[in-house]
């Protein structure tokens, strides 16, 4: 009986055990290195400094990192997919763009001054530029991936334009508030961003398992899922705003963090060539560990200072996914 | 089985079918014959339920589309676009087992009998040795066999193919429509499929349907349309007429 | 024909002396330095300190100070409109070691305008900087200005027998601070205070870092940082709770003569910290 091997339920324990081994590791790694060395045997003593580091700084830092890497995987998985383009990331539809805007241009104005409310504006110009990409891109009754390519990508291109002359306009000291939404950093993690994120994360989490199947047979093409009885339209819109939103809420928090999204699906794909459904949650575990593992690298590696996180998941990231590609099958 | 009366559709202004009606019935071979750009494409998306006629409607066992649930419909009406492509790297079998669809649920994993439809829709198109092959390594026939087996892993009673025999070389194009009669007449489904090759749309259909711009033209058998004043009026050349192995034939004068 | 003409009479007239500037790249430096156009506020500073103002004819935007530096033509900040600078026709350009663009050196040299850059990165570099910016410009307060800077700098010289650890935040999210081997802790080397910081430079600073040294005082310029930014910073490094401290931005991120101002400052709120 051949076919009984093949049940992907069956399939899906191993990679699912193996990531999460993988993250567990890395957020173990990732609690026990820090700028200052922790000793469990002060944790214990109930040492204050050591139990504030790691309760309200360490902890919710790397949450907050897992949390954000799995929303760009599952973000990126979830634009590849439907826009049946292996090269899309989370940011392709101008959500970073927007939210980069919106930062840049509060800041010019000196709104970075008044804590909190930067990310918020950030995050509305996330929105806005989902909303603009997606009505620039509707034709009659569907929308075009094509066109949402095009429509992204020309977004983006007017969004670094407005970002270049506010950082013109800027004074000196908002031009560093202004780089820490293009550069993306996990500095300043606290609970209230983790829960923010993490259920985001959840909701978003969860509607992409209700369109799991959708989504899995919109990969062999619209007018085919269609056939299938897929509500083609109604699935794209649900993927692309709830991706766009999760997407726009870590911007917020932590600004533009690359690589996750484009280059965990593509490494999850390579490994195990598998359908929507797999992906979604290797996609989540994955990301999770990387951006955890790269922000602990770029925590440590310079004693007291901390390195942008985003060169670190390329850094970490890209060797294994050239070994994988020269592997290739 | 499949009946369209008077349907229509438009891209924009531009009218892709016109007032077409037609009857379908179990256990046909239709082809869907027609120059490039007469409406057999946008058609078969109708009957697919790809898109909705703007006007007139498409009937399957006296229920009109809207009255079918997606789901159901889609069971009994197998689709095979002309490019079907699975965008990203895939088993064979994963990629027919995914026309398995229509039948589980939002939440549920393919079952035991899901696997083996699998296998058997596989084996049927002479493609069980490819199950464990990805995708992206396969030749264009072996692809094309694939994604038939997918469309018959749904064991659907109306089966809908565009072009399925574009890319295929002489001795698949031969496997592959000697495939459709069989599966005729195992399964009594009836398969309407869209072809440029005169010949071959023939040659293994027991019944011809001729589009000129949109129309229906002509429904009639093969020995009826492959005759010369038919070819010069529908599809606007000249064309000798020969006739072996007890079929006529069609050759473009030179 | 014409070049050779000129050639001649460039020769005949006060030589032009071939140099380098504080970074090391050759200069080819005026005989005489009638009109200068500056790039950076100290610098503005230095030059009215040095009672050379009259040759000013242009600075950039952030020269604010002396009062009347705001009436000069601006010409950018850090990447300053050539065009503009080219229509003052200045002898020279001045900018400072830190925030000028690379690009600057040749943009300028293609209206033929030299550009001297200063280095004024440490506060020991100061006053040897608005010495050597004297004699360029052939100032007439040259030696009273820069011996007056050195005695005003000296004069702030404190010992402490216990050393506040200081933390001077330049933004606070994400936190950079001032770390080692700049001028601000110069300035708490030269008042007797600590720096909390060890890493070098102006670093992004690690929260775990900062709550595991805390600091006794947290200095923050009150013009590009707010009290509320400093609150959120705090509480997120938990458990701090230093006295906190607003400082004019000007005074103490401008390397200019005013530094002495910075340092009697910073000895003023030292002694108010010890005396607490």
């Amino acid at each position: 009986m051949r076919y009984s091997t093949r049940l992907p339920r069956a399939s899906l324990v191993r990679p699912l055990l193996l990531l999460t081994l993988i993250l567990a590791i890395t957020i173990g790694m990732a609690v026990s290195f820090g700028a200052t060395p922790l000793s469990w045997r002060a944790l214990m003593d109930g040492d204050e400094t050591a139990r504030a580091i790691l309760l309200r700084i360490r902890l919710p830092r790397v949450l907050l990192a897992s949390a954000i890497g799995a929303t760009l995987a599952v973000a990126g998985v979830t634009f590849q997919t439907l826009l049946r383009n292996p090269l899309a990331d989370p940011f392709i539809l101008g959500v970073s763009g927007g939210a980069a805007c919106g930062a840049a241009i509060s800041t010019a104005l000196g709104f970075s001054r008044i804590p909190g409310l930067v990310p918020v504006v950030a995050f509305l110009g996330a929105l806005g530029a989902t909303a603009a990409v997606f009505l620039l891109a509707r034709r009659r009754d569907h929308t075009d991936p094509a066109r949402l390519l095009i429509s992204g990508l020309v977004l983006n291109a007017l969004f670094s334009a407005l970002i270049l002359i506010s950082f013109a306009m800027s004074k000196q000291s908002d031009l560093t508030a202004a780089l820490r939404w293009m550069m993306g950093t996990l500095f300043g993690a606290s609970w209230t961003s983790v829960a923010l994120v993490t259920s985001l994360l959840v909701v978003a989490f969860v509607v992409l398992v209700f369109i799991a199947n959708d989504l899995r047979l919109l990969a062999f093409g619209e007018d085919d899922a269609r056939s299938r009885g897929v509500n083609v339209e109604r699935v794209k819109l649900i993927g692309f705003v709830g991706a766009s939103i999760v997407t726009g809420a870590a911007v917020a928090v932590s600004g533009i963090i690359g690589f996750v999204g484009l280059l965990v699906p593509h490494l999850i794909r390579m490994i195990w060539r598998r359908d929507f459904r797999f992906l979604l949650p290797l996609c989540a575990l994955g990301g999770a560990a990387l951006l955890v593992g790269a922000d602990v690298v770029s925590r440590v590696i310079v004693r007291d200072v901390e390195l942008p996180v985003g060169a670190f998941t390329a850094i970490l990231g890209v060797p294994f996914f050239l070994s994988l590609l020269r592997r290739g099958r | 089985m499949l009946e369209l009366a008077n349907v229509s559709y438009a891209y924009g202004d531009a009218a892709a079918v016109r007032e077409v009606t037609l009857r379908v019935d179990q256990r046909q071979l239709v082809a869907l014959a027609g120059p490039n750009g007469s409406g057999k494409s946008t058609l078969l998306k109708l009957v697919a339920r790809v898109f909705a006629a703007q006007s007139g409607e498409v009937s399957l066992d006296g229920k009109t589309i809207a009255q079918w649930p997606a789901k159901e419909y889609a069971r009994q009406v197998g689709y095979l676009p002309q490019d079907p492509d699975p965008a990203f790297p895939m088993r064979a079998i994963d990629v027919v087992v995914s026309g398995r669809a229509p039948y589980s649920t939002r939440f549920a994993w393919e079952t035991d009998e899901d696997w083996r439809e699998a296998e058997r829709a596989l084996a049927l198109c002479d493609a069980a040795h490819l199950a464990d092959r990805y995708f992206d390594e396969m030749s264009g026939g072996e692809r094309k066999r694939v994604f038939l087996a997918r469309v018959l892993a749904g064991t659907p009673r109306l089966i809908l193919l565009d072009e399925p025999l574009a890319a295929l070389d002489v001795s698949h194009m031969q496997q592959f429509s000697a495939l459709l009669r069989e599966i005729v007449d195992r399964t009594g489904a009836s398969v309407l499929f869209a072809s440029h090759d005169l010949n071959w749309a023939a040659a293994y259909s027991d019944r011809m349907l001729i589009m000129d711009r949109g129309t229906l033209a002509l429904d009639a058998t093969p020995a009826e349309v492959m005759r010369p004043e038919v070819m010069r009026t529908y599809f606007g050349f000249d064309v000798e007429a020969v006739t072996a192995g007890g079929r006529s034939w069609v050759v473009p004068k030179i | 024909m014409l070049a050779l003409l000129l050639a001649t009479f460039a020769c005949r007239a006060p030589e032009a002396s071939r140099s380098a500037d504080d970074l090391g790249r050759p200069v080819t430096l005026p005989p005489q330095v009638q009109h200068i156009v500056t790039l950076s506020p100290n610098i503005t500073e230095m030059l009215f300190a040095l009672g050379a103002q009259s040759k000013l004819i242009g600075a950039d935007d952030n020269s604010n100070f002396p009062p009347p530096a705001r009436q000069l033509p601006k010409v950018g900040t850090m990447q300053p409109n050539i065009e503009k600078i080219a229509a003052l026709h200045p002898d020279i350009v001045f900018a400072s070691s830190e925030g000028n663009s690379p690009n600057l050196g040749p943009a300028l040299a293609a209206v033929n305008i030299p550009l001297y850059v200063v280095r004024t990165d440490r506060l020991n570099e100061i006053a040897p900087a608005m010495d050597r910016l004297g004699r360029m410009v052939d100032a007439p307060q040259r030696e009273s200005a820069v011996h007056g800077l050195e005695r005003a700098i000296a004069a702030q010289r404190r010992t402490r027998t216990h050393a506040p650890r200081v933390l001077f935040v330049v933004w606070t999210d994400p936190l950079y601070v001032a770390g080692s081997n700049t001028f601000t802790d110069d300035l708490y080397a030269l008042t007797g205070a600590a720096n909390a910081v060890e890493a070098d430079g102006w670093p992004q600073y690690s929260l775990e870092s900062l709550a595991a040294h805390p600091p006794d005082l947290l200095l923050y310029p009150r013009g590009s940082v707010t009290r509320a930014q400093i609150d959120v910073l705090l509480a997120r490094a938990a458990r701090l709770q230093p006295r906190i401290v607003d400082v004019d931005d000007d005074i103490f991120q401008r390397p200019g003569p005013r530094v002495a101002q910075a340092a009697a400052a910073l000895n003023a709120i030292l002694d108010a910290f010890a005396s607490r």
